[in-house]
C-alpha cells in the first residue's frame, strides 16, 4: 500500500491542459471571449525545432523547475527497474526512472522534478512506450500527505527551502487534483488551479489564489497519445489549444515557473521538444493481425469512419474536424465547461499572459475527432475513457454500465482492443470497500457517460471484427 | 578500517554516556550512517508474510521493533510500558571477517514504563553489537525466532495453531518485566514509503509480571506491537510527529499519524485507522476527522511545551475522545528528545461511553525560545 510514494507526487509534467472561466475580478473592461466554431480546424505556422534536441531536453531539462531534494528522494524512492530507464540521458538522469529529471536548484540544491512522461509514456505488451498515455496513473488519494511527508528525509536548511516550495505547489493543487476513479487523469483541473495561483502578468506565484480555483472534483480525462500531434492543428480534446503549440505545452511549466524571464528560458527550447513530439510514430501492433480481415475492415472503415476520423496508408488524409457535443452525443461537460461561464476567466488568463503572446485558448462546443494511428494502444477511448474497448465504442449497446477499472496494462484482449476488464452490477455507491470504490467506472458520474459515437451500432458483427482488425494495422 | 573506527566510537560514546560523560552524540552518528553507509537492501514490494516478517530483515539499513500498552496489577493499579528494540545495519558491503569480533549490526534497546502514581517515566537502555553473541537475531526454525541485546530478549514463537506469540523478557538489576502478548488481531501494513515496511498488530493480550525496586507484581492488559524496516528516518528532518496507537474499551482501535512543519508553515496532514472489533482495517481521510490540542505540559528538562491533552473526533464513527497522559513527564531526552509514553481515554463511540489506554509519541518538538 500507498506504493510508489514519491514519483506519484510528482506528476505536473503532464500536457493536458485546457483553460476556461470567467473574469469578474478585471478592472479594465473585459475583453470578448472568442470562441472556435465547429467544423474543420486550421492549420497554423509552429516554430521550427530540432527533434533530437527536443528529446535530450525532455528527458534533462528543468521545465519543472521544482521537486523534492534528490537526498531526500533517494532514501525514500525504489531503484528504477531497468525497464524504467532511458537513453539519451546525462549527470544524474541516467539513474532516475524515465518519468523523473534531476535538476539543480538556483541555490545549488539537487532536485528530482517531475517530467512529461510520468503522464505521457505508458507499457504496452510490457515495453516502455514514450508517448502512449499512462491510463493507470492513481490520482484518488490525496498526495498532500506524501509531499508533506517527505520532510523527515530533509536535512539542511537550503534542502527545506526547496522542499517546501515544492510542496506547497503540490498543498495548493492537491484538492483539484484528487479523482475518485484510477485512470483518470487530473492535469486539466490541476491547470487551472495553477493559473489561479500564478499572476497572469508576471507569473508570480501567490499563497492565496489571484482568482476563483477551478471545482474540486476533476472531470475525466484520459491521456491522448503524443503521436497525433503531428496530425493535429489545434490541441486537447476540444481543440482549445490554439497557435503555437510549443508555447502550448509549455503551461506545464507552471507548478513551478514564476516569472516571464523564466518562462521565456523553457521558451527557448520548447519548439525542440513539440519537434521531438511530432517526429513519433505510432508503435506497431505487437501480435498477429489477420491481413484478409483487416483489408475488409478498411473498405468498412472508408465507408463509415474516414469522414470524420481520416484515411491512413498511401492516400493518408486527415479532416480535423471538429463535431459538435450534441452531434457526437459523447459526454458534454468537458465541451461545456470550457465554453461556459465557469471557463471565460481562465481564458481570459492564458491570452493575457506571457502563454498568449503567440498562443491561444480557444475552445469550441464540441470536439476533434481525432487521428487513429495506434488507436489500439490507448484503451480505454473517448476523452473520458468511459469505454473499455473499440468493440463496445463500435457497438454502443454492449458498453458497459459500471466496471471494474484494470490495475494495470498487463492483460490485452486483442478480440476487443482493450483491457480485460471486469464488468459490475453496480456503480460506486454499490462498492463493497475502498479498493473497489475507486476501481469501479461509474458511467452515471457527471462527465464519466459512455454516451454518443454510434456510429458502428448499425453495422453488424462480421464489419465490427473486420474493422478492429483494420485498426490494429494502424 | 574506517567503519570500524566509527563503531568504536559510537560504542565508546555510548559507553560514554551510559557512565555520565558528555556522550558523542548517537542521533550525530547515526545520521552519519544514514549519509555515509554502505548498501543496504530495500524492502521487496511484496505481501506481508509471518512470522517470518516479524523477525530480522538482515540486508535493511535499519529496523525497529516497538511493544507498548498498559498493564494493570491485582490492585487496579495502572503501568504504562514501552519495550524498543533497534537495529542498525553499517552496511551489506563490509567485508566478510571470520573473527568472533567481527560486527555488522548495531543494536540498541530500551525499557521504559511509568507508574499512574509515579512522577515520571523510569528508562533502561542498552546497546551493543552482533559480535562474541553479544546481541543478535535468530531463527532456529519457523517456530522460534529470537532477538536479543545481553540478557533482554524478544521471543516469537508459534503456536500448534499457526499463530505468533511474543515473550518478552527484560530485566535490568531490580527491574524486570516478563510478558507474554497474544495477538487478538492480525497485522495492518501501514508503509509510507517505498523504502520501508510499517505494520503493526493493533491488540495484543499481555500477561506476566512486572518487577520495580525488587519489588514484583502480576500484571495484565493490552499492547500494541509495530515493526518497521528499511530506510526509517533518523530524527524528524523538516516535521513534528504527533502518533495516536489507542486501544479502546469497544475493542474498536485507532491509529492516527499527523505530521506538521517545524517551520510552522504549510498544513499539518494526518491519516489514521480504525480497527474494529472484528478486526476489518477503515482508513480514514483526513477529512474524517480532527485533532484538537486540549492542554500542553511544558518540561522542565528542556523547556519544551509538549500537547499531552487533545480530542479526537471522527463524526463519521459518531466518536469523540478525550487523550490525556497517564503521567506528563514521561519525556526521553538523552538522545532522541521526544515524548513517547502512554495515555488514558475515555469518551463516546456510537453513542456509548468507551475508555481506554494507548501510546501517544510526540517528535520533532523544540523549545520555545
Amino acid at each position: 500500500m500507498l506504493k510508489n510514494y514519491l514519483t506519484k507526487l510528482l506528476t505536473k509534467g503532464c500536457l493536458l491542459t485546457a483553460f476556461f472561466l470567467t473574469a469578474c475580478e478585471q478592472t479594465e473592461p473585459p475583453q470578448p471571449i472568442r470562441y472556435a466554431p465547429t467544423g474543420p480546424v486550421s492549420a497554423e505556422q509552429q516554430r521550427p525545432g530540432d527533434p533530437e534536441a527536443g528529446y535530450r531536453a525532455l528527458v534533462n531539462n528543468a521545465y519543472i523547475s521544482c521537486g523534492p531534494p534528490y537526498t531526500a528522494y533517494s532514501q525514500t524512492a525504489s531503484v528504477p527497474r531497468p525497464d524504467q530507464l532511458l537513453t539519451g540521458r546525462t549527470g544524474r538522469n541516467k539513474e532516475l526512472p524515465y518519468f523523473l529529471n534531476g535538476i539543480t536548484s538556483a541555490n545549488g540544491v539537487e532536485l528530482v522534478s517531475s517530467n512529461c512522461l510520468y503522464c505521457h509514456a505508458g507499457y504496452f505488451d510490457g515495453k516502455l512506450i514514450i508517448g502512449l498515455g499512462n491510463e493507470f496513473l492513481d490520482f484518488t488519494g490525496n498526495r498532500t500527505s506524501r509531499s508533506e511527508r517527505l520532510g523527515q528525509y530533509v536535512k539542511t536548511e537550503a534542502e527545506a527551502q526547496q522542499w517546501r516550495k515544492w510542496a506547497d505547489r503540490i498543498a495548493a493543487i492537491a484538492p483539484y487534483i484528487t479523482t475518485d476513479t484510477l485512470g483518470i487523469n487530473p492535469a486539466v483541473n490541476a491547470t487551472l488551479a495553477l493559473m489561479a495561483h500564478h499572476d497572469r502578468e508576471t507569473l508570480a506565484w501567490s499563497e492565496k489564489p489571484l482568482m476563483q480555483p477551478p471545482k474540486e472534483k476533476p472531470l475525466p480525462v484520459s491521456v491522448p497519445p503524443w503521436w497525433r500531434m503531428k496530425k493535429k492543428h489545434a490541441m486537447f480534446y476540444n481543440a482549445e489549444g490554439r497557435g503555437d503549440h510549443a508555447r502550448l505545452m509549455m503551461l506545464a511549466s507552471i507548478l513551478c515557473t514564476d516569472s516571464v524571464a523564466e518562462a521565456r528560458a523553457v521558451d527557448q527550447w520548447a519548439p525542440d521538444i513539440r519537434a521531438y513530439l511530432e517526429s513519433l510514430e505510432a508503435p506497431d501492433y505487437p501480435y498477429p493481425i489477420n491481413d484478409q480481415l483487416a483489408t475488409q475492415g478498411a473498405r468498412v472503415f472508408q465507408q463509415n469512419c474516414s469522414a470524420c476520423q481520416g484515411s491512413y496508408g498511401k492516400d493518408a488524409y486527415y479532416p480535423n474536424l471538429l463535431i459538435a457535443y450534441e452531434e457526437v452525443g459523447t459526454d458534454p461537460e468537458l465541451a461545456k465547461k470550457a465554453v461556459g461561464k465557469e471557463g471565460e476567466r481562465y481564458i481570459r488568463w492564458f491570452n493575457q499572459s506571457f502563454f498568449g503572446e503567440i498562443a491561444r485558448a480557444e475552445p469550441a462546443p464540441g470536439y476533434i475527432a481525432p487521428p487513429l494511428d495506434g488507436v489500439w494502444a490507448t484503451a480505454p477511448y473517448l476523452h473520458n475513457g468511459s469505454v473499455p474497448t473499440i468493440e463496445a465504442l463500435l457497438n454502443s449497446p454492449a458498453r458497459p454500465r459500471y466496471w471494474l477499472y484494470p490495475e494495470a496494462p498487463t492483460d490485452y484482449d486483442q478480440q476487443t482492443l482493450g483491457w480485460h476488464i471486469t464488468e459490475m452490477d453496480y456503480g460506486k455507491t454499490g462498492a463493497k470497500n475502498p479498493k473497489e470504490l475507486k476501481r469501479i467506472y461509474d458511467t452515471t458520474l457527471e462527465g464519466y457517460s459512455n454516451t454518443g459515437h454510434i456510429y458502428g451500432d448499425h453495422l453488424n458483427a462480421a464489419d465490427r471484427a473486420a474493422i478492429i482488425e483494420y485498426l490494429k494495422s494502424l | 578500517m574506517l567503519l570500524l573506527l566509527i563503531l568504536s566510537a559510537l560504542l565508546f560514546g555510548l559507553l560514554q554516556h551510559r557512565q555520565g560523560s558528555e556522550p558523542v552524540r548517537t542521533l550525530d552518528q547515526l545520521n552519519w550512517f544514514n549519509n555515509h553507509g554502505g548498501s543496504f537492501i530495500i524492502p521487496i514490494d511484496q505481501p506481508l508474510s509471518f512470522p517470518e516478517d516479524h523477525g530480522e530483515h538482515s540486508g535493511v539499513q535499519k529496523e525497529l521493533w516497538q511493544f507498548s500498552g498498559m498493564l494493570r496489577d491485582c490492585k487496579g493499579k495502572n503501568y504504562g510500558f514501552q519495550v524498543t528494540f533497534f537495529r542498525l545495519n553499517m552496511g551489506n558491503d563490509l567485508p566478510q571477517r571470520q573473527s568472533a569480533w567481527a560486527s555488522r549490526n548495531i543494536y540498541w534497546a530500551q525499557l521504559a514504563y511509568a507508574a499512574e502514581d509515579g512522577d515520571r517515566l523510569i528508562l533502561k537502555q542498552r546497546t551493543s553489537r552482533d559480535a562474541l553473541g553479544l546481541a543478535g537475531y535468530l531463527s532456529d526454525h519457523a517456530d522460534l525466532q529470537k532477538l536479543w541485546l545481553y540478557d533482554w530478549q524478544v521471543q516469537v514463537l508459534q503456536t500448534p495453531a499457526g499463530q505468533s506469540r511474543f515473550i518478552l523478557q527484560l530485566a535490568d538489576k531490580n527491574d524486570n518485566l516478563q510478558l507474554t502478548l497474544q495477538p487478538v488481531k492480525s497485522a495492518i501494513e501501514m508503509s509510507l514509503i517505498e523504502q520501508m515496511k510499517f505494520y503493526g498488530i493493533s491488540r495484543l493480550l499481555a500477561e506476566g509480571s512486572l518487577q520495580i525496586g525488587g519489588q514484583s507484581r502480576t500484571v495484565s492488559g493490552v499492547a500494541f506491537f509495530d515493526h518497521a524496516w528499511g530506510n526509517l528516518p533518523i530524527g524528524g528532518g523538516q516535521l513534528v510527529w504527533n502518533r495516536f496507537f489507542l486501544q479502546l474499551s469497544n475493542k474498536q482501535e485507532l491509529v492516527i499519524l499527523q505530521s506538521r512543519r517545524r517551520d510552522g508553515s504549510g498544513t499539518p496532514v494526518h491519516s489514521g485507522y480504525l480497527i474494529d472489533r472484528n478486526a476489518e482495517v477503515v482508513e480514514l481521510s483526513r477529512k474524517q476527522f480532527e485533532l484538537k490540542i486540549l492542554e500542553y505540559w511544558e518540561s522542565q528538562k528542556t523547556g519544551i511545551h509538549y500537547p499531552l491533552s487533545w480530542q479526537v473526533n471522527i463524526p463519521d464513527k459518531r466518536m469523540t475522545l478525550i487523550i490525556t497522559a497517564l503521567i506528563n513527564d514521561q519525556e526521553t531526552n538523552d538522545e532522541f528528545v521526544n515524548w513517547s509514553g502512554t495515555v488514558q481515554v475515555a469518551g463516546e463511540a456510537a453513542g456509548t461511553k468507551v475508555q481506554g489506554s494507548g501510546l501517544l509519541q510526540l517528535s520533532g518538538y523544540e523549545a520555545v525560545p
